[in-house]
């Protein structure tokens, strides 16, 4: 293994921060997948596999992805909810791969929340 | 960089290695397989979580959910619930004493709110085997600016400014330190590594190591770079071999990487780590000891009139310090001085000695809810410490004193509860802030048998050079042990007394000097105690075997099982009927006391019952004849 | 540059200090046992021996000192190891020193019960009775460690000390190692090495040695191993030490005033 310069250990620590992120729970946007029985019999777990592969592919690095019990609108499912810090959650139904990939973009990256995919405002915020 | 969605961090600190934690990872990672969550799920392996009494633990990030007392057979359900289906598993999390309702974050549970970690920064964070983890969280990075930015001079300055004091019991300022072991005259110059770790029941230094082992490489760089020093060497006691294991892989990686060894960087500085093992003596944690031992010498003190910073390793200028001090420098590099010295007590403005900046890691042990390895600033109040991050005393007894400081330190009673931790105010309370040892104690603890207890640990542990600690040992291993027998007489305290003085006084070594502290400290505390035992021929801790008989009482339920159990055969009694100990066959080995599942025996010492629990409720239906 | 000059330069350091009020010159590099000594001021020892390194163990020749800058500020320090220095100020008999002298003394008889030079050292310190209680099968060892420190400096380096603390003593583990020389026994403060010399034999720590005898005055010289030993180190010939001090003593004697005995 050669020995590093001083870009070598900036660079680990730029490919290390989301891991650190994520084990600090720290970020500025957490998005939560709804999960429980029902979730995943909906396709949540693909909704949280496009997800990774976005982040992934943009090289997100302060972006908390979790997981959490079912909402209790089973009907509604899959469903996420984005929280940006600062900002009430919202909680957005009736997920597909499309419609997250745009929810990321827009509301995630962008900033602005994609109302016509979303249920409430703030009905539900998460620490 | 692989992506995950989720890190299940798992305890491999050596408690929970020994509660079979590797095995729960294993279990971790079959399941998750099993689950086809291994693209989003990471399993990783941290050091001590700090929280030892609710092992094995793993705690789940980002949602941060703290998991105890975990089994592998626990493992599948809570990965199909938890990672799964993302809801997280209540009989599996922490629930405070007396209460019902689980508290489901680790940041939420008071054990770890009350905490500040700055020398256990990356507890739980980082793989302690990939120096990856340490470097993504700033490691090595104050190495870097102070090669990079500062001149030597500079950075034992900044160590000078923050007021860093000895870690390992002496509480020297570091800094002061640093410079004169970098003026005195010599070469080559030396730092040292600390880690003999000795006191009973210690285990802040070996956490460190295991959890974090390149703070303490980095914190060693940082010094030498700062004296003058191209060699160091870590002293690792051989009871710690999972450390030194970590160390060597940790030296080995950042030797590949070039952060250790000859011109680190690029920048000409040259540094490397040699590790050399202890082999079984406390008293190789006193400074001239450990050096003779690196020097393949008997391990046994000299006399310090010319001290270690002029002369010694090899008669060498040399820097020792502890782990947790050395692991405390790179922050203070990182974040400055005037960031820490804004933590603690005192004035730092004039004098280091004028406060204790920063914070400590104490452990937590004897009789205590929350077993464990705590960081606090310096000046948190002992009742805070005990209460609060600490959850109070179990069963619902009776705070009775803390012992701090280990066998060189002294026992803190009720009613000082209220001090803050720091140097000066543990100094004056007559004990020590030592390497960080806190032993609770409750009101079944005697203080006598705890004063003997820290003798008979001296005894082992003197190297038997100089008169007053070896001959010392001898005498008050003799009184204590007449008192604790009832053949104590008032005069005995007096020789104790004189005893201990000229121990304190003219021992050769720091070992012999500070060995009365614990027995003039219970005199100080709790001298009725002692006169009890002399007086009354009583213990009123109900612990002193010579002096207390056992007896059953009338809640007894008639189960057998103390009579099925006494070695010696000397209950009587026949199912449902009151059973009764026979005292002259009783050896009071304690047996049935501890096995009685409706505690309903007495103990008797000196004529008095001194220990009686109250039934809760008595059927009515019962009828009890002898 | 002149002889006397050179000689000037190399004189050492003086020391101007103070030892129970008297004041006190000395050199630089002398520890504060040495000047009392060479003042006739009495300190009293135990584990030190001139020819030694100093140790510091028995803790007998504790004094208290403190500069002239702080004369308040008192440290209790072994004279044995505590270098001299410029306003030094030394007490080597206040009640402090006394006291402590006094239960190291009651210290050391409760461990060497059967030596009389502990106890009457005790005596004159003021030990009278002591409820200490006594070593069991006591020898008299004090572990000054001035045997194994002698018999290192006689090259032997057969004298360890094994274990530690309360259990420590003192034993020749590897037996070839002894040139049975007595430095140990003859250097012992308490005479706690024992030693027997019967005929042409000598035994010490469980060997057994050839003793040579004076061929002139029938006293004992020395084992075989000890000769051979001493001549190597001083190189010279062996012959030279087959006759005992006082028989070569007698033939210079005799030699300087004329008669060949």
């Amino acid at each position: 293994m050669p020995k590093l310069t001083l870009k070598d250990l900036d660079k680990i620590r730029e490919k290390t921060q989301r891991t650190m992120n994520l084990r600090e729970g720290a970020g500025r946007a957490k998005i939560t997948v709804h999960m429980g029985t029902c979730g995943i019999a909906a396709g949540a777990r693909k909704i949280m596999d496009t997800l990774l592969n976005v982040v992934e592919e943009k090289d997100v690095k302060d972006v908390i992805l979790t997981t959490s019990g079912c909402a209790g609108l089973c009907s509604r499912e899959p469903m996420a909810t984005v929280e940006l810090v600062g900002e009430t959650p919202v909680k957005y139904v009736d997920l597909t791969e499309e419609k997250i990939i745009k929810i990321f973009n827009e509301h995630v990256l962008g900033g602005t929340s994609v109302q016509e995919y979303a249920l409430v405002m703030g009905s539900e915020r998460t620490q | 960089m692989k992506t995950y969605r989720a890190n299940v961090m798992i305890c491999a600190g050596t408690a929970c290695v020994s509660n079979h934690s590797l095995d729960i990872k294993k279990a971790f990672e079959e399941e998750i397989k099993k689950r086809d969550l291994e693209d989003e799920v990471q399993v990783v392996t941290t050091g001590c979580n700090g929280f030892c009494g609710a092992g094995p633990i793993v705690v789940i990030q980002p949602d941060g959910i703290f998991y105890q007392f975990l089994k592998p057979k626990d493992v599948p359900y809570l990965v199909e619930e938890h990672l799964l289906k993302g809801r997280p598993v209540k009989k599996l999390m922490y629930v405070p004493p007396e209460e019902e309702v689980p508290i489901p974050k680790m940041n939420d549970i008071n054990f770890f709110s009350g905490q500040m970690l700055v020398a256990l920064r990356n507890r739980g964070m980082i793989d302690p085997e990939k120096i990856d983890d340490y470097i993504a969280r700033d490691g090595y990075s104050a190495l870097v600016k102070v090669l990079t930015t500062k001149t030597p001079d500079e950075v034992i300055e900044e160590i000078k400014a923050s007021a860093l004091r000895g870690r390992g019991g002496g509480g020297f300022p570091a800094g002061i330190k640093w410079e004169t072991c970098k003026r005195a005259e010599g070469e080559p110059k030396y730092v040292i590594c600390n880690a003999d770790e000795g006191d009973p029941g210690a285990f802040m230094d070996r956490s460190i190591i295991e959890g974090d082992p390149h703070s303490v490489l980095e914190g060693m760089a940082i010094g030498a770079y700062a004296i003058g020093v191209s060699q160091g060497y870590i002293y690792v006691r051989m009871e710690y071999p999972l450390a030194i294991e970590r160390f060597k892989i940790a030296l080995k990686q950042a030797r590949e990487y070039g952060l250790l060894g000859k011109n680190i960087l690029d920048t000409g500085f040259d540094f490397d780590v040699d590790i050399r093992r202890g082999a079984g003596a406390f008293v190789c944690g006193e400074s001239t000891a450990l050096m003779a031992s690196v020097e393949g010498r008997i391990g046994e003190p000299r006399a310090k009139y010319i001290h270690t910073v002029e002369h010694g390793l090899w008669n060498r200028p040399t820097c020792l310090n502890n782990v947790e001090t050395w692991a405390n420098v790179p922050v203070i590099i990182l974040q400055g001085a005037e960031w820490f010295t804004s933590i603690g007590t005192g004035d730092v403005s004039k004098s280091p000695w004028g406060g204790s900046k920063g914070t400590k890691v104490f452990s937590l042990a004897g009789k205590i809810n929350n077993t464990g390895l705590v960081e606090v600033p310096m000046g948190i109040t002992l009742r805070k410490l005990v209460y609060d991050v600490g959850g109070g005393i179990p069963k619902g007894r009776k705070f009775k004193a803390v012992q701090t400081g280990g066998p060189s330190g002294g026992f803190i009673p009720e009613e000082l509860l209220d001090l803050q931790v720091d140097f000066e105010q543990l100094d004056a309370a007559g004990s020590i802030m030592g390497s960080g040892g806190m032993v609770i104690m409750d009101e079944s603890n005697c203080m006598v048998s705890m004063a003997l207890y820290f003798i008979e640990f001296l005894v082992g542990e003197s190297c038997g050079k100089c008169t007053p600690c070896r001959e010392g040992l001898r005498q008050l291993r003799y009184f204590l042990k007449k008192i604790i027998n009832g053949e104590g007489t008032v005069e005995d305290l007096e020789e104790i007394e004189i005893i201990s003085e000229t121990m304190q006084k003219a021992s050769l070594c720091g070992l012999g000097k500070s060995a009365p502290n614990p027995v003039l400290s219970t005199l100080k505390y709790f001298r009725d105690e002692y006169i009890a035992h002399i007086e009354q021929k009583k213990c009123p801790a109900g612990s002193c075997r010579a002096l207390i008989k056992y007896e059953i009482n009338d809640s007894c339920i008639g189960c057998l099982l103390c009579k099925k159990q006494c070695p010696e055969n000397a209950i009587s009694g026949e199912s449902k009927k009151l059973h009764i100990i026979d005292q002259d066959k009783c050896t009071n080995c304690g047996v049935c006391f501890s096995v009685c599942p409706v505690d309903s025996i007495d103990i008797i010492s000196g004529g008095d019952i001194v220990y009686h629990h109250e039934a809760l409720e008595v059927e009515n239906d019962k009828e009890m004849s002898v | 540059m002149t002889e006397v000059n050179a000689a000037r330069d190399t004189k050492p350091e003086t020391v101007q200090m103070t030892i129970n009020g008297n004041s006190i010159e000395t050199e630089k590099g002398k520890t504060v046992l040495e000047a009392a000594r060479e003042n006739d001021i009495e300190i009293p020892t135990l584990c030190y021996h001139p020819g030694l390194e100093s140790i510091g163990a028995c803790r007998l020749c504790l004094v208290e000192v403190a500069k002239s800058s702080r004369p308040g500020r008192k440290r209790l320090v072994t004279s044995c190891l505590f270098p001299v220095e410029n306003g030094l100020i030394v007490d080597t008999q206040s009640n402090v020193v006394r006291q402590h002298r006094k239960i190291v003394l009651k210290l050391l008889i409760a461990r060497v019960p059967d030596s009389d030079l502990i106890r009457q050292l005790a005596t004159e310190y003021g030990v009278h009775e002591s409820r200490y209680v006594e070593r069991e099968d006591a020898d008299k060892c004090i572990m000054c460690g001035i045997c194994v420190r002698v018999c290192d400096a006689m090259g032997a380096n057969a004298l360890v000390t094994l274990s530690h603390g309360l259990d420590k003593y003192v034993d020749v583990p590897n037996k070839n190692a002894c040139i049975g020389c007595l430095a140990c026994a003859l250097s012992c403060p308490t005479n706690a090495i024992p030693f027997e010399e019967v005929g042409d034999k000598r035994r010490i720590w469980g060997k057994e040695f050839d003793l040579i005898r004076c061929e002139v005055t029938g006293e004992p010289i020395g084992t075989p191993e000890q000769i051979e030993h001493i001549a190597k180190r001083s190189d010279l010939p062996i012959d030279s030490f087959l006759k005992s001090a006082n028989a070569r003593l007698k033939e210079n004697a005799a030699e300087s005033v004329g008669v060949k005995l």
